[in-house]
């Protein structure tokens, strides 16, 4: 769970036409962004709804850098106000995410970055974002082998020698 | 924020090193990765590559042993790797596809695939008669299947009629299940060149109306013209999207006499051996909700192609409601026609059309010329053509055959209206520049000519065969011309005897997807022969309603002989003050106001 702060309603206008939120990540920059941007996200929808319930505006704090926490923002102001299938909580989620061009080109990032964006996307929970990244890491590893997704992905191989010899895991998968 | 995204403004930090996934995350790429890139629909794009992210680490092959969905698509061709995924897809449904040229039978194979059509959400198999025959004589293939929702058992050969596949779905229903029959639930059924009969008939009987695609082809349909006139009792599909029926006209007039469907949907008809159009469009108008309007249908676009198979085949493909596609010209239709006896057929057939549909709208025409027109026939085309007032573009396909050259001087100076004239056919590329310039001299005495008549501009192309059946309505065919007309789709709504109608269905059809998600919600879900609506996954097969006793969609029997449409009983309701008056007068809890006040 993330920390949360009382924050002066001066410095977050949380009444009006244009509610503000102010989220702080873990380089400690604060951001203030429109409450309806990050409304696809459903843990600041959440977090929104815990305000309302105690009438106080909070800053929220987030576990990632504000480098990935403004690309999250940018993705989220690019489909402010869009329907998206994948983030309907009522809908059934399909099984793969479609293709969109604009994510295509927004997710042509290195390696590192898409990995985090992905977290952090996971974290807020903003499953269009979080498929979107999915199938572009899935079209990095996409018919490598074993040692090369271990390499692409920074991932260290920790089976033991006899069980990456064994049949029940080389054989059959 | 600015136009400029913040991300492109700030540096990028020195990151640390790379973050590990959460099993959530590592499942959403793998589920990626199962499939082709290029994979359009959920079959046919199974990629058994994607095991080898089992080996990477312990993580990843714990994420991926820990969701059974990813493991849900059976590689039928090694046994070993089937039996596996079987086990790590746990209680799942799985996704069966199979495919072989191979027309020897191996008993094994046989075995081993009727042994997972209990397990299967989807039976896809290619294969020869013998091969699917000896499937379906299975004992094992014959029991009942919950999960299937599509079944495609598609014969490499023509089916003979009178083969053991026509008794395909009987056997499949006379499983264990005396309601839930395989086919209660299918959302997909392709049996495209299986004989008629028992599998059609079975279908009927027993969907209960949650289908989305349905594909059927029949080569032989004495046996169904054999039986009383209304086999099928009559059957609401509200979720249908695609109908694709060919078969002999006979055979489509019954079945669509039988089903009421969307007005949006896709329906594919090959109809062998038209007797009736008028009939026909009466039929179709009747179930698609536009009794009268088929024939003002405002027909914009038509393609007549010509080929000498023997038999005459009208395609009407896919017309849906103007509301849905109101840029590109309103209603499409797209008509084919095929005979030997080319241009006299050519000839009779658009002056049907024109006599049942009305040709008035339409202003581009494509027509397909594969076999040699005499002088006359020329001259009935050009005749017919004539009285076809908004044409403004034609494009003719000679298929590039000596002597079927087009009497062009004919065409332009006869048709006034017409504004493009085009030639489609196949040249070889050394020839195309002599093509271009024999089209041109033409072209420059016609345009001559019609000047000299007085007559508007007209152009002239010719194209190499491709993207033929693509129409553009909304091209913009002629800077001279008068805009497109598109239809005046207000009065064409108004002047529908049957909107009313179709306004009832899809407000039917949204009354029960309300219900059906007000009682998912209370985790008490209707059944699915209630509402129409797929039971939410989760449940346990059986609802909680064991005391209704759904007869159609949206209609309970109480007692032994009364019906209730809950739909009627709704707008009743309603009409008298709603639950909260009905309530107060009976004295009822609050119950009933608050599932009516909900609607």
């Amino acid at each position: 769970m993330p920390t949360i702060v009382s924050v002066d309603d001066s410095t977050v206008p949380g009444e009006g036409s244009s509610r503000l939120l102010l989220l702080v990540s873990s380089d400690n920059k604060h951001i203030v962004v429109e409450e309806d941007i990050m409304s696809r996200s459903r843990f600041i929808s959440k977090q929104v709804e815990g305000f309302e319930a105690t009438s106080q505006r909070h800053a929220i704090l987030l576990p990632f850098s504000s480098f990935v926490l403004n690309k999250v923002i940018e993705y989220c102001s690019h489909y402010r106000g869009y329907y998206l299938l994948e983030d309907d909580p009522d809908a059934a989620p399909p099984g793969r995410s479609p293709v969109r061009e604009w994510d295509q080109e927004f997710l042509d990032v290195d390696r590192n970055m898409l990995l985090r964006i992905i977290k952090a996307a996971h974290y807020l929970e903003i499953k269009s974002l979080v498929g979107s990244c999915a199938r572009a890491i899935a079209d990095m590893i996409r018919g490598k082998t074993t040692e090369e997704m271990r390499e692409i992905l920074g991932v260290e191989n920790d089976f033991t020698p006899e069980e990456e010899h064994s049949p029940s895991s080389k054989c059959t998968g | 924020m600015g136009d400029r995204p913040l991300s492109s403004i700030l540096p990028a930090p020195n990151l640390p090193e790379l973050p590990e996934l959460p099993a959530q995350v590592l499942q959403d790429i793998f589920r990626h990765l199962c499939h082709h890139p290029m994979a359009i629909g959920p079959h046919h794009s199974f990629n058994p590559r994607w095991i080898s992210v089992t080996h990477v680490c312990r993580r990843w092959r714990k994420a991926a042993l820990d969701n059974p969905c990813l493991w849900v698509h059976l590689p039928i061709q090694s046994e070993p790797l089937t039996q596996m995924m079987l086990e790590r897809s746990r209680s799942e449904a799985v996704f069966v596809e199979f495919h072989t040229e191979d027309r020897g039978v191996d008993d094994n194979l046989v075995l081993r695939l009727a042994a997972l059509v209990t397990r299967a959400r989807s039976f896809c198999v290619t294969a020869s008669i013998s091969f699917l025959s000896a499937l379906i004589g299975q004992p094992r293939f014959s029991c009942s299947a919950p999960h299937l929702r599509t079944l495609e058992l598609l014969p490499l050969e023509d089916m003979p009629s009178g083969t053991s596949p026509s008794q395909l779905l009987s056997r499949l229903d006379s499983g264990d299940g005396e309601e839930d029959t395989l086919t209660s639930d299918m959302r997909n059924l392709n049996l495209v060149k299986h004989p008629p009969m028992v599998a059609m008939l079975n279908f009927f009987k027993t969907n209960r109306g949650g289908i989305e695609c349905l594909k059927l082809g029949f080569l032989d349909s004495s046996p169904f013209l054999a039986l009383p006139s209304s086999p099928i009792r009559h059957m609401f599909l509200p979720y249908l999207k695609q109908m694709h029926l060919d078969s002999s006209y006979r055979v489509c007039h019954n079945i669509l006499s039988q089903v009421i469907v969307p007005p949006s949907t896709e329906l594919k008809l090959r109809l062998r051996g038209v007797q009736d159009l008028v009939l026909f469009s009466e039929i179709v108008a009747l179930r698609f909700g536009r009794a009268k309007t088929f024939t003002n249908l405002p027909l914009e676009s038509i393609t007549c192609s010509l080929t000498p198979t023997g038999e005459t085949i009208w395609s009407f493909i896919g017309y849906p409601p103007m509301a849905i596609m109101p840029a590109s010209g309103g209603v499409q239709m797209v008509a084919s026609v095929y005979s030997k006896t080319a241009g006299e057929t050519w000839h009779l057939a658009l002056s049907e059309l024109s006599r049942s549909v009305g040709l008035e709208n339409v202003n581009s025409m494509n027509i397909y010329m594969h076999a040699a027109w005499t002088k006359d026939q020329h001259t009935l085309l050009t005749s017919v053509l004539q009285t076809i007032p908004k044409l403004r573009r034609l494009a003719i396909d000679t298929d590039s055959l000596p002597g079927l050259d087009v009497d062009m001087a004919a065409l332009a100076l006869h048709i006034p209206q017409l504004h493009i004239l085009e030639f489609v056919g196949i040249v070889d590329e050394s020839q195309v520049e002599a093509k271009k310039h024999e089209l041109e001299l033409q072209y420059t005495a016609m345009a001559r000519a019609r000047t000299k008549a007085g007559m508007s501009t007209f152009s002239c192309r010719w194209r190499p065969r491709g993207g033929w059946e693509v129409i553009v309505l909304t091209e913009n065919l002629d800077t001279d011309a008068p805009p497109l007309q598109l239809p005046n789709q207000s009065s064409q709504l108004t002047s529908l005897p049957d909107s009313v109608a179709s306004h009832y269905a899809q407000q039917r059809c949204k009354f029960l997807l309300e219900l059906h998600k007000f009682w998912a919600a209370g985790k008490t879900p209707l059944p699915t022969a209630l509402t129409g609506f797929r039971y939410p996954e989760g449940y346990p097969h059986q609802p909680s309603w064991p005391h209704v006793k759904p007869i159609a969609i949206g209609v309970v029997r109480l007692g032994d002989t009364l019906n209730i449409d809950l739909f009627q009983l709704f707008t009743v309701v309603r009409a008298h003050g709603g639950g909260l008056k009905v309530s107060k007068i009976h004295g009822h809890d609050h119950a009933v106001q608050c599932s009516c006040s909900r609607h």
